[in-house]
């Protein structure tokens, strides 16, 4: 598989992470773009993933009451 | 697709021993070199491998020695430099191997998927960790892991949190619980009691184990400076006995002695000093007498010395004794100093009446140690458990906080993982399911309506980097395809496999090579692949097939399938000499027409070509309508036979329907038919026997071969096709649909 090829499966499945995550309820809001390019480069890393849990657990909570 | 591959350049490459070049024709991405065995096919297709792939082509997985480098082998025989130029784009790729391999991919250069015979079952045959690895690349997203391994840690280190604020809290509530128990189970509950407890004042409790505390160190001090004295003591009573014992040693030596012994001993040792390290006569040091022998008066007065040694050690014995008993005397005196003052420091706390003297204040406050360390040991436990109470009881609500905003991001991050998971799973099945179906529809053209197929590739969910490979077979499932398919369905299966995979990766900048996979097809199949592999060029920038099967070619060559969309090149014999020869393969009417145009024809060539283009002709209408013909085992006929199975009935229905710029045009086959019925002895006379009576004019051979190639013209389509695919069940069609031949069956 070329670089390309790899990279461009990488983006795809990061499309379908991210928009799963999204429609699941479980990331904050405004964590777009950012996000699936993160996934797509490999770079998010443990902390981000626990930042984003506590804001989207934080936001989910608000939303419940 | 347009091929963006000009032309290959190979020099003193395997069997290119000399310069062969082969150029591309860019309006067409399908290539068909035809060769027979050793013309240099493979050859061709390493050059490829070489450049585009930096592989060594064909003897890749050939054992060619141990320890020796196989790129020794790719030079012709007896030649050290093999070359080959890759033209693509406005670019030019290069692979040189003088011993090493020298690669040069341009910008652009592009993939080759080759597919030899050698390996056509690797992936059907493979085991599942190596079928895995042929389409890892498809399924593996090395960024998306990294994020995903992310995520995982994050999970795992939040789970880890919530546990231990989970194992923190129920610590505090058993804590709490075993105090309230130990208190009797005041209250309604352990938590509201030790929530009151909390609230309560402590300073009394704190004061009262300060008091206790500091009594006992009182005590203790006191204990202390008690027992240094009793040790003082003894000391200086020790000392007295050796005092006394040294004196009486002493009198007891100077009895011994007369008076003045000890001046004369002092003198004895001033006289030794004097003469140390004198030798021969002297003068007397106190007499000034001379002619006295040094050595002499030093070994007397050591001698006399000796006699006076008692004494001296018995008076130093008695000054040691002395200081001994006065150092004694000294630090009795400061332990009962240090004693008082603890004693005075000690009566009013403790309570101990004043008047006592202070040994026995200190007697009576060392037997009440024990009763105070107890007293300090029980309050101080009372304040540790009411510290301890207040602690936990105030930790309560940051445990509970704690262990709750663990809780929702430890739920989060697992919700996380389990749709980051599944997300990509359905990911990879469905790149699977798209294999697997693209393997399907393939294997369906080459084998429609066999009771096979339903090829599914499927990860071993018990097994890491394991694919499973299942089929059906007569309508049973699934099953291991290896196991039950004959050989030449498992070479076909394994030539779909790779084209599905290939085709994942197609594109301008991928070329797809097929060295010699199809050796013996049938008719019918053979027509399948042939059309498979015209839908497969429109997918990659160029497909390259070799094959050495000549019915292949003459597909073409007849009108039997697309020329026209094919570039037809023809391996010419071998040699060492000449090496790689290739010449562009003519069409049977082109060459007809071409030996018709010569200047000085040859009406043998003519009559021949021409008889041989008919029967082609008649062999595929015949076989087209199921004409009736005498049963023959080598089913040959005779250009009579062929023509008198089609009847005078069908002859007269055939007709061609011809649209072109949206108008429809139909010419009726039966003139044209009709006169070459009566002209076959053309062919028989001059093209096929030998007459020495010939009777066959020129003209006569000419107007023969003038209707055959208008006959072939007019049933050949454009598109290089004879009609000869259903259309409906109305008619027959070409490949590009232009050109009908009707009616459908025989009247």
């Amino acid at each position: 598989m070329t670089n390309e090829t790899s990279k461009s499966a990488d983006e795809e499945l990061a499309s379908r992470v991210w928009k799963a995550l999204e429609e699941a309820g479980l990331l904050p809001p405004g964590r777009g773009e950012r996000l699936r390019r993160s996934i797509a480069e490999g770079t998010v890393t443990e902390e981000e993933w626990r930042q984003l849990a506590r804001l989207g657990g934080r936001a989910g909570a608000k939303q419940a009451q | 697709m347009t091929s963006a591959i000009h032309s290959l350049t190979i020099r003193a490459l395997r069997g290119a021993t000399g310069s062969f070049e082969l150029v591309f024709d860019a309006s067409r991405n399908l290539t068909i070199i035809y060769g027979g065995n050793g013309t240099g096919k493979s050859t061709i297709v390493d050059a490829f491998d070489l450049v585009c792939n930096g592989g060594l082509g064909s003897i890749t997985h050939r054992k060619l020695g141990k320890g020796r480098k196989k790129e020794q082998f790719v030079p012709s025989l007896g030649r050290s430099v093999a070359e080959a130029e890759l033209r693509h784009g406005p670019s030019v790729s290069r692979a040189r191997i003088q011993k090493t391999l020298d690669r040069q991919p341009a910008a652009g250069c592009p993939t080759a998927h080759v597919l030899r015979r050698s390996e056509l079952l690797q992936f059907v045959d493979a085991d599942p960790a190596e079928r895995y690895d042929h389409v890892a690349r498809f399924i593996s997203f090395p960024a998306v892991a990294r994020a995903e391994k992310a995520l995982r840690a994050a999970a795992k280190a939040a789970a880890d949190e919530y546990n231990e604020a989970t194992r923190a809290r129920n610590q505090a509530h058993e804590e709490l619980n075993k105090y309230w128990d130990t208190e009797g189970g005041p209250g309604h509950d352990y938590v509201s009691w030790a929530r009151a407890e909390a609230e309560k004042p402590d300073a009394e409790v704190a004061e009262a184990a300060n008091t206790a505390r500091s009594k006992l160190q009182l005590a203790e001090r006191v204990d202390r400076a008690l027992s240094a004295l009793e040790v003082a003591e003894s000391q200086k009573a020790a000392a007295q006995e050796q005092n006394e014992s040294a004196a009486s040693r002493l009198r007891d030596a100077a009895a011994k002695l007369t008076t003045g012994s000890e001046d004369l001993a002092t003198l004895l040792e001033a006289t030794a000093r004097f003469l140390r390290g004198k030798t021969g006569p002297t003068e007397c040091p106190v007499c000034e007498r001379g002619g006295v022998m040094a050595e002499q008066l030093a070994a007397r007065a050591a001698e006399r010395l000796e006699g006076l040694r008692e004494l001296r050690e018995a008076n130093e014995a008695a000054r040691k004794a002395r200081e001994g008993l006065a150092r004694a005397s000294d630090a009795q005196g400061k332990a009962e100093t240090v004693l008082q003052a603890q004693v005075a420091a000690a009566v009013g706390p403790l309570e101990v009446d004043a008047g006592l003297p202070a040994r026995a204040a200190a007697e009576l406050t060392k037997s009440r140690l024990a009763t105070l360390a107890a007293e300090s040991e029980t309050a101080t436990s009372r304040l540790n458990k009411d510290t301890a109470i207040r602690q936990l009881a105030s930790s309560l609500d940051e445990k509970e906080r704690a262990l709750a905003e663990t809780a929702l991001e430890s739920n989060q991050l697992k919700r996380m993982q389990t749709v980051f998971e599944a997300t990509r799973k359905a990911f990879v099945d469905g790149v699977l399911d798209q294999i697997s179906q693209r393997v399907n529809t393939l294997y369906s053209k080459l084998h429609p309506g066999e009771a096979l197929g339903s090829i599914r590739l499927l990860l071993d969910p018990g097994q890491q980097g394991s694919l499973k490979f299942e089929s059906d077979f007569q309508n049973q499932g699934p099953v291991q395809p290896q196991a039950y398919f004959s050989e030449s369905h498992l070479d076909t299966l394994g030539i779909c496999v790779f084209l599905a995979l290939a085709e994942r990766q197609a594109g301008d900048a991928t070329v797809l090579v097929l060295d010699d996979v199809f050796t013996s097809v049938d008719h019918e199949h053979l027509d399948r692949v042939v059309s498979l592999l015209h839908d497969e060029a429109s997918r990659f920038g160029r497909v390259l097939i070799t094959t050495h099967y000549q019915p292949w070619l003459k597909r073409y060559l007849y009108s039997r399938a697309a020329a026209p969309q094919a570039q037809l090149v023809r391996l010419r014999p071998w040699s060492f000499a000449t090496g790689v020869r290739a010449v562009t393969a003519k069409l049977a009417t082109d060459e007809l027409r071409a030996s018709l145009d010569q200047g000085d024809p040859d009406m043998q060539v003519i009559a021949s070509k021409a008889g041989i283009v008919l029967e082609n002709i008649l062999d595929h209408l015949t076989d087209l309508y199921a004409c009736p013909l005498p049963r023959r085992s080598n089913a040959r006929y005779t250009l009579g036979e062929l023509q008198s199975s089609l009847g005078g009935k069908l002859q007269r229905s055939l007709r061609l329907r011809r649209s072109m710029d949206a108008q429809l045009s139909e010419v009726e086959l039966a003139a044209m038919l009709d006169t070459l019925g009566s002209m076959p002895w053309v062919r028989n006379e001059e093209g096929c026997h030998l007459s020495l009576d010939g009777m066959v004019s020129e003209v006569e051979v000419r107007s023969f071969a003038e209707n055959v190639a208008r006959l072939a013209d007019s049933l050949t389509c454009s598109c290089g096709e004879m009609p000869h695919r259903e259309r409906n069940g109305e008619s027959w069609t070409c490949h590009c649909g232009a050109l009908e031949l009707l009616p459908f069956a025989r009247p």
